[in-house]
């Protein structure tokens, strides 16, 4: 909890100046980006996440991947905050909190669907559209599969959880049934 | 002879002798013995006299024993009346406390035996639900089509956009 809270510190002092200069999009893939390369490569990881080389060179190490990247002055501006405070590790927990920031921003927000059986990407805009609908924002779902459903769909989605699920109306019959 | 003619003048010289000792005797023990008869009198009429006391002393005795005794069966019998009421004031109140609790223990059976066949009626109910979701659950996964589970997407829509 107290991450989290440090974390979204972090990300909305760059929303702050992604929104300024309306590029806080940009920032977020280059935050993404960067999370990529680090987590591909165990030894970038371990150089900068933990505190064992000397800090000069850590900041060696990451002017290169900045460089590589060609990332821009602020997001590359918080990973040497981050470096220079020995947070490193804190970065998946800004980068979500960022991306909640940056959703929130464009009146968009992101759930997680579960279906029974595979579901064509028609279905599943449709699905968007009717929950964007109800939350009255454009809504992203990650859809997953699961046979355990038996048939039907499941979603979560902004505090939401709906579902239409087979397995879920044999619990509801199973409770009443119970109950009686 | 002569012992004839001494003879009675030894009787009198005995006798004059003997009145001799009977006038010394009279003259100086009568006034002793006539005192030692007088306090031997008067111990025998104190002694007569206490016996008397006494006596009177063992009558009063006697009748305050008797008054005692008389007025004794009267107790014992307000005893016996009272150690009876005592008796069936305590079987009352042993009985009122038994009542109690025996109905005190029939209440908790009861609610235990009530509690018990709710509890086993629980079971049955979840072990018949669990059962009967099974078989439910086998049936319609063998029934259950890629039409079926794209006809409760579409119903899943169509409520999402029903609460709406």
């Amino acid at each position: 909890m107290i991450r989290q809270s440090i974390a979204r510190r972090y990300a909305r002092g760059l929303f702050a100046v992604g929104e300024k200069d309306g590029r806080y999009r940009e920032y977020l893939g280059e935050l993404d980006e960067f999370l990529k390369v680090v987590e591909k490569g165990p030894k970038i990881e371990r150089a900068l996440m933990l505190p064992l080389l000397e800090i000069h060179k850590r900041k060696e190490i990451l002017s290169d991947i900045i460089r590589a990247l060609s990332m821009e002055a602020p997001p590359a501006a918080l990973l040497g905050l981050l470096l220079e405070r020995n947070r490193m590790n804190y970065l998946p927990l800004i980068c979500n909190a960022y991306e909640a920031m940056v959703d929130d921003a464009e009146g968009l927000v992101r759930g997680v669907g579960y279906s029974a059986y595979p579901l064509s990407e028609t279905a599943k805009t449709r699905i968007e559209e009717a929950l964007g609908e109800r939350l009255a924002k454009r809504v992203h779902l990650d859809m997953r599969q699961d046979a355990s459903l038996i048939g039907g769909i499941k979603v979560i989605v902004g505090g939401l959880r709906i579902d239409g699920s087979v397995k879920r109306q044999l619990e509801m019959l199973n409770e009443r049934m119970t109950k009686e | 002879m002569g012992a004839e003619l001494s003879h009675p003048v030894a009787l009198l010289f005995q006798c004059v002798n003997f009145a001799i000792l009977v006038g010394i005797l009279v003259k100086f023990g009568k006034k002793p013995f006539k005192d030692y008869l007088k306090k031997r009198h008067d111990s025998v009429k104190e002694r007569i006299d206490e016996a008397g006391r006494l006596i009177e002393e063992a009558g009063k005795l006697k009748a305050v024993f008797e008054a005692r005794l008389s007025g004794l069966e009267s107790e014992i019998e307000a005893f016996r009346t009272s150690a009876m009421a005592q008796v069936e004031k305590e079987r009352a109140k042993i009985l009122d406390e038994a009542h109690g609790l025996a109905s005190r223990m029939r209440e908790q059976a009861k609610r235990a035996y009530e509690q018990e066949m709710k509890e086993a009626m629980a079971k049955v109910r979840q072990e018949v639900s669990e059962r009967t979701i099974e078989a439910a659950e086998a049936a319609i996964r063998e029934l259950f089509k890629q039409e079926d589970h794209e006809r409760m997407v579409e119903e899943f829509i169509q409520n999402v956009r029903s609460i709406n």
